[in-house]
């Protein structure tokens, strides 16, 4: 694997400064102690990546978030010819009782060979909520690490969700330690992988505090020859009693060369938890297929429809109603062009 | 007035908690050496062939690594075990022939009360070597083989060099290396082809010397149509040093054959128990496998399932009771080879006071083994915060004909499920004895009748105190 124009240091893309009521976005936004601590918070895809980023990022940036912020922050990164390479390391501090969503997207333009390495670090303060929705809608020349990792105080409310739609390889982490009382965490993800795309993902929640409370929820595709690994960890740790966590994978295949992988771990040293997960893989239900063509609908149409609604529980976790349905038309246009 | 929490009392293995005094024909020094295997193999009147085969596999024993996952096996230390002890005596076909002390061993463990009154056929190992095999002579008039190892390798050479270690070969990992070169005893069974079995046979393991090893091996043989159910039971007394178990089990089950094969372990809480398993299934044929570990000190047990013909089917039903000292790594693999293969795996486990049960499960379902249907299922029961249970699943799939479904839940007894029987007039310790053994049940329900109260006596249930 070549990365292009690593080293291009003046080559930036930082969001600009910004404060306004409620937040702050920038190099003053957290004092440097504060980012050192928030920096060092462990991501899912581990210590290796995490140093590979801190060490080479051009990206990225510092976002303090005190008030409740309505409108999402978006920050969005284009891979070009100029910038083919985006390393991009964020750090986010979100206080107490406060309330932000950040979506972050990433896109193409143009033809090339493009490199993205990401990581994201965040501190939830008590009885804050947050929401953060990581959108992938590359090409099929990217190279695409996707890490992130939560620390979470008593009360916090977090929902991640990942779209990984289209890199050539993907790969996609994500680490939450529930610490506080009453916490939770919850992790949406949705994936569509054809020709020979590869989609590599690890998700880790560890339940500490009491009454702690955890979800994570994978839905996909893979067509053609396209390989994916999914990996979840529901890890309860001692201490963390009346806590409940459940992780569910539901992949669809539609392809003779598919190479569908699946670990969901449940972990558990404490009696007073409930722990569940389910995986299920194949291809349409037969009888939800019956059912919609006995109400009218041509065979492509049903299958098309019960394909797209894999999709629909994580994707109604995303508010913003353009961005939602630029991710659907994205799914639809990449299933165009496959028999299913 | 403080609530007392469900209670559930240790296991109970005071029953197999007996020692005899020992006194060994032969018996090697501990550690393991050229010299040692080639004395076990000597001692044994192995072929020619055996000979180099054990050799070849002490060599890729000091080859290999310890496993990188799984429970520490630091504690293990070869050069503290005595690979081989045989018992004074030979093989019998007669309890009354079986000297007493050892004779008594089996009678303590009903195993020659179940002969008479349910089985086919017996295999009774003491340490090393098998000391009594017996099979009803209708049985044998049918053609069926079921003989000791090494009677198998003098009577049915041609057979046994065929199909030894060819489904685990040596090089699978270390202990696989290990048995190769050390193996002794166990049992070898051949159901001609459309002969049904229809009473059990049973082999029982007893190992009695302190500070030794039992590496026997079982190889079954099915042949097309034929059908049998086969149990094997095992049981140590107590020590203060380390015993190992390091046992093979190779199971060829031919086309449409059906092949049971039910394990209840009770192996003491001194015993590292390294057990390998492998079925290969042809067209249509079945593997079922009933599995219930109770003992040892650490256990790595993994029944495995080749599913090479299509249509064949394999299916797992195993409990697991982790008490304290203990740390049970148990679980099944399905490999799906073949189209129109289905499987199903369906684990329960308890944990206790610091017990660790771990459960692991592997479905891989190969390119070309279309229309595979697969459904796995893992249930834990916790029953305080110093145990652990953790449910280690996998699944690869490579093709997109595969229906594969897994799901797991892990927590403690339900308070709800309880209160719900008490409104429908079941008094409290009752409604929390029917769940609990509601628990084991669906592994009860696999055994023949004795062994289900066996499994049963072997989990003591006192329930007391208020819910919860």
């Amino acid at each position: 694997m070549t990365i292009p124009s690593l080293n291009v240091a003046e080559k930036e893309q930082r969001p600009q400064s910004s404060k306004s009521n409620g937040y702050e976005i920038g190099p003053s936004a957290l004092p440097s102690e504060q980012k050192r601590k928030i920096a060092r918070i462990q991501t899912g895809s581990g210590e290796n990546l995490s140093c590979f980023i801190v060490k080479n990022d051009n990206a990225g940036c510092s976002i303090r978030i005190d008030g409740q912020i309505k409108k999402p922050i978006e920050i969005a990164y284009e891979l070009n010819r100029e910038y083919p390479t985006i390393i991009d390391n964020t750090s986010i501090l979100i206080g107490k009782e406060a309330k932000a969503t950040i979506v972050q997207t990433y896109r193409v333009k143009g033809e090339g060979d493009f490199f993205h390495a990401g990581s994201t670090h965040v501190r939830v303060g008590p009885y804050a909520q947050f929401t953060l929705v990581q959108i992938q809608m590359t090409d099929s020349s990217t190279f695409d690490f996707q890490d992130t990792g939560f620390e979470l105080e008593e009360g916090a409310q977090v929902s991640l969700i990942q779209v990984l739609l289209d890199s050539q390889h993907t790969y996609a982490g994500a680490k939450a330690l529930l610490q506080g009382e009453g916490s939770s965490f919850h992790l949406g993800c949705i994936y569509l992988g054809d020709g020979i795309r590869t989609i590599d993902t690890n998700y880790v929640v560890e339940h500490h505090g009491k009454k702690t409370t955890s979800n994570i929820t994978a839905r996909g595709v893979l067509l053609d020859s396209a390989s994916k690994m999914f990996r979840g960890t529901i890890d309860f740790k001692s201490g963390t009693k009346g806590s409940k966590g459940s992780e569910e994978e539901f992949a669809l295949l539609f392809g003779p060369s598919v190479d569908n992988k699946s670990v969901p771990l449940i972990l558990c040293g404490e009696e007073d938890v409930e722990g569940a997960h389910a995986v299920s893989s194949g291809r349409i239900d037969a009888n939800a297929l019956l059912y919609l063509m006995s109400r009218g609908l041509d065979q492509k149409h049903s299958k098309k429809l019960l394909i797209k609604g894999q999709f629909f529980p994580v994707a109604k976790m995303i508010e913003d109603e353009v961005l939602r349905q630029e991710i659907l038309d994205t799914i639809e246009r990449r299933l165009e062009n496959h028999e299913y | 007035m403080s609530k007392k929490k469900t209670k559930l009392e240790e296991m109970d293995f005071s029953r197999y908690d007996f020692r005899n005094r020992e006194d060994p024909a032969y018996k090697v020094s501990n550690g393991l050496t050229k010299e040692i295997v080639s004395s076990i193999s000597q001692e044994k009147h192995d072929p020619s062939w055996m000979l180099d085969f054990r050799l070849h596999c002490l060599e890729i024993y000091d080859h290999l690594k310890l496993p990188s996952w799984g429970p520490s096996l630091k504690e293990l230390s070869l050069d503290e075990i005595a690979t081989y002890v045989k018992p004074r005596t030979t093989m019998k076909d007669s309890w009354e022939e079986v000297p007493l002390q050892i004779k008594d061993t089996f009678e303590r463990l009903g195993i020659p009360q179940a002969e008479r009154e349910s089985l086919a056929g017996v295999g009774a190992q003491y340490d090393s070597e098998v000391v009594y095999h017996n099979m009803q002579k209708e049985v044998s008039e049918q053609g069926v083989i079921y003989t000791d190892m090494e009677s198998a390798l003098t009577e049915h050479e041609d057979m046994v060099k065929k199909y030894f270690m060819k489904l685990v070969p040596p090089f699978d990992h270390k202990f696989a290396a290990l048995h190769g070169a050390v193996w002794s005893g166990g049992s070898f069974v051949y159901v001609p082809e459309g002969i049904h079995v229809k009473a059990p046979l049973q082999s029982y393991f007893r190992l009695n010397a302190a500070g030794a090893g039992q590496f026997e091996h079982t190889l079954i043989i099915l042949a097309p149509g034929s059908s049998l159910h086969f149990i094997e039971g095992c049981s140590a007394p107590k020590y203060n040093v380390l015993n190992l178990h390091a046992g093979c089990v190779e199971l060829y089950v031919g086309e449409g054959a059906r092949l049971r094969y039910s394990t209840i372990e009770n192996w003491s809480k001194n015993m590292m128990n390294l057990n390998t398993k492998r079925a290969k299934v042809e067209r249509n044929g079945t593997i079922e496998w009933v599995s219930g570990s109770f003992g040892s000190h650490i256990s790595m047990l993994y029944p495995s399932s080749l599913l090479v013909g299509e249509g064949a089917h394999s299916q797992y039903t195993g409990i697991t009771f982790a008490g304290k000292g203990q740390i049970l790594d148990t679980g099944a693999k399905v490999i799906h080879s073949a189209p129109n293969t289905t499987s199903s795996i369906s684990t329960k486990s308890i944990s206790k006071n610091g017990g660790v049960s771990i459960t692991r499960s592997q479905v891989s379902v190969a390119a070309k083994a279309f229309g595979v249907k697969s459904t796995v299922s893992c249930e834990s029961l916790m029953l305080d915060s110093l145990s652990r249970s953790d449910t280690i699943p996998a699944m690869d799939i490579k093709n997109d004909q595969a229906d594969i479904g897994h799901e797991a839940r892990i927590g403690r007894i339900s308070d709800q499920a309880i209160y719900y029987l008490m409104t429908r007039g079941i008094g409290e310790k009752d409604a929390r004895t029917l769940i609990v053994r509601g628990f084991a049940d669906p592994i009860a329900k696999e055994l023949p009748m004795e062994y289900a109260v066996e499994m049963n006596n072997l989990i003591n249930l006192e329930m007391e105190g208020s819910i919860g």
